[in-house]
């Protein structure tokens, strides 16, 4: 594709790649403000994105070893970082795995079957999902709550209770996988049917391995937003044990002291699991799954 | 024994009814072809008769069973989709093994049936190959062997070769034709190809707005239409129609005055017409003869079509909504913007009353 371009081209792409560079060195400071904040001596904030003394202490406590300071005494890890950052990764698992079993069931109800009442839950679904949860932690702390009493593994204070209420946001996922499905050729599951699948097979074994990517990002977004989500699991979860990795790590910053170091390492470990993650899923996220099935 | 029955179907979608009322016996082992125009049910009737779609009305019976609640995997019936609707995650095999899988068959049981029917399709070095990996022919092919693996009483063919060019789909023809003779089942294949429907039908069903327009061999679709919508729809170039109104009747022949005054006679059974009445007189564009005299419409020639094998010629006539085609030999040259004179034997004419029923014909097959 040499495509014959007009002179002012070469300015015109130089002057793209400049703001581009600008948008990306805008994008990754913070990023390496908390990489530079984690292995400065100290708790400091401010200081120049170089650290002069590169020291590990900070990363020592996150990953649970104490190790001796200035003055000859020996510090211990505050906190069990790696056990939040294990909760942490407990609850995203749970709450992926029911969000995508729960939103890829639906969404194949609103997309393929036909029922009273369907484009009515479709909109209400929607419209529910405008509200941030933030606002109802209140109810959702005093329903839990109520919940606790009779099933404790839904309590308050148990992971339960977090995925179970990660698993309310389902709403947009159904409409992202909905939109999916409705790309797929239905023609492919009438064959099915036609071959004798039931409804849940032509599902299971027809539609779903044709929407893998579509799969792979519902779960990875879902993720992410358990490991990263911190009002509701503040409301939900108290003890130390029980605490994920972005409820814990808020403990570093009471208000007679800031560790910021201790913080910013225990930041960064929570991006791991969603970049492991990532990494692991990109295999699958491929288009022309479907290409070949029907005439083009 | 898979005779097909249908007892005044009806399908409704909500307030609109796409089929008023099917009445149709298909016997075992025969090819029946449905076609009609887009939107006239055919396709609809097909899936009513899949499972696809449940019916509103009417019976179905497959096999003298009634068929109305069962879903398609009981009905005996396997389908052919005009997109082929190939699973694309899986391999050949294991496309045309889904079903047998399904059925609880284990691998052991239904590999040679699947290379079997594999190789009869030719397809027996693909079996590995995923749909997108294959042409569209064979495609159509591997969709095809997924029905035949299933053993079914009844093939349903849904325009299974419209998204093929034209070579190949001369191709499929002709195997289809061979499958048919050599698996024996009843075979039900809807187009709205009319050569297919021509080639492959024991019987043609034509299909207009839900309704079905006439039944029967393609012989006597083309020789014996019932009415205008059946006599236009099968031939190509169609057939030309002019109006007119009757002028004289006699035993043999029935005279017709036509738009412009010529009067042009046609060998058809008056016994039902009187004179005076509206009538369309239709002739096929094969049986006009470009400078005759005897019993003729002239007209000016607008255009001339050079097919290779044989010429069409279109001529502006005043009782013809369309210019009217002539089938001439292939060199034969008429400059366009001249005068012809188009004549007919009366025996190859059709005449049809004001509604549109065709009269009967004295010799329908003369030469």
């Amino acid at each position: 594709m040499a495509m014959v371009l007009d002179k002012s081209h070469t300015g015109r792409v130089f002057a793209t790649h400049l703001a581009l560079i600008v948008f990306i060195a805008l994008s990754l400071f913070p990023f390496l403000m908390i990489i530079s904040i984690s292995l400065r001596a100290g708790n400091f904030a401010a200081g120049g994105i170089i650290p002069d003394h590169i020291s590990l202490e900070h990363w020592k406590l996150a990953l649970g070893f104490s190790y001796i300071d200035q003055f000859g005494h020996q510090v211990d890890p505050p906190f069990p970082v790696l056990h939040w950052l294990w909760n942490s990764c407990k609850v995203a698992l749970m709450t992926a795995v029911v969000v995508l079993t729960l939103s890829t069931t639906c969404a194949y109800a609103f997309a393929r079957l036909k029922f009273v009442g369907r484009k009515f839950g479709l909109n209400a679904l929607f419209l529910m999902q405008m509200f941030p949860s933030v606002l109802s932690l209140i109810a959702i702390y005093a329903i839990f709550d109520q919940i606790g009493n009779y099933a404790p593994w839904l309590g308050i204070d148990s992971h339960g209770s977090l995925v179970l209420a990660y698993a309310g946001g389902v709403a947009l996922h159904i409409w992202t996988i909905k939109g999916y499905f409705e790309t797929i050729p239905v023609e492919i599951e009438e064959a099915a049917l036609v071959d004798g699948a039931s409804h849940f097979q032509t599902f299971r074994l027809v539609l779903l391995p044709m929407a893998v990517p579509i799969l792979i990002v519902v779960f990875l977004l879902s993720f992410i937003g358990a490991i990263i989500e911190y009002p509701v699991a503040s409301v939900l979860l108290h003890q130390e044990q029980n605490l994920t990795l972005a409820v814990g790590s808020k403990l570093y910053l009471y208000t007679q002291n800031y560790l910021w170091g201790d913080f910013a390492a225990a930041a960064i470990l929570s991006g791991l699991p969603i970049t492991v993650l990532f990494l692991l899923s990109q295999k699958w996220m491929v288009n022309g799954l479907t290409s070949g099935g029907v005439k083009g | 024994m898979a005779t097909v029955s249908l007892k005044n179907i009806v399908k409704r979608f909500g307030d609109v009814t796409t089929l008023h009322g099917i009445d149709l016996e298909i016997r075992d082992g025969e090819f029946i072809v449905f076609v009609g125009p887009s939107g006239c049910g055919k396709t609809t009737l097909l899936r009513t008769i899949s499972g696809l779609e449940d019916i509103s009305e009417g019976e179905l019976q497959i096999g003298g069973v009634r068929m109305n609640e069962l879903p398609p995997v009981k009905r005996g019936i396997a389908m052919v989709f005009q997109s082929y609707a190939l699973y694309p995650h899986m391999s050949v095999f294991e496309n045309m093994a889904f079903g047998l899988r399904l059925a609880n068959m284990k691998k052991a049981e239904y590999t040679p049936i699947v290379q079997d029917v594999a190789k009869v399709l030719q397809l027996d070095h693909l079996l590995e190959r995923k749909p997108k990996e294959l042409s569209g022919g064979q495609r159509q092919r591997v969709a095809i062997g997924r029905a035949i693996v299933q053993k079914p009483e009844v093939f349903l063919f849904d325009e299974p070769l419209s998204n093929l060019d034209a070579a190949l789909r001369v191709q499929m023809r002709i195997y289809i034709a061979q499958l048919h003779r050599k698996l024996g089942a009843t075979m039900i294949y809807v187009t709205h190809d009319q050569v297919e429907a021509m080639t492959l039908a024991d019987r043609i069903v034509v299909f207009q707005a839900g309704r079905l327009e006439q039944v029967g061999t393609p012989t006597e679709l083309y020789y014996e239409p019932a009415n205008l919508f059946v006599a236009g729809f099968l031939g190509s170039p169609g057939m030309n129609f002019m109006t007119g109104s009757i002028s004289q009747i006699t035993p043999d022949e029935i005279t017709v005055a036509l738009a412009d005054g010529q009067n042009v006679r046609v060998a058809v059974d008056g016994s039902t017409a009187k004179a005076g009445d509206a009538v369309t007189v239709g002739v096929r564009p094969e049986h006009l003869t470009a400078g005759t005299q005897d019993n003729c419409v002239s007209g000016k020639v607008v255009v001339l079509e050079r097919l290779g094998d044989s010429s069409v010629l279109y001529v502006e006539h005043p009782g013809s909504a369309q210019p009217l085609a002539v089938r001439i030999p292939a060199l034969k040259h008429v400059a366009v913007g001249e005068t012809v004179n188009l004549g007919f034997k009366p025996k190859h004419g059709y005449l049809f009353n004001a509604q549109g029923i065709a009269l009967r014909r004295l010799d329908p097959l003369a030469e």
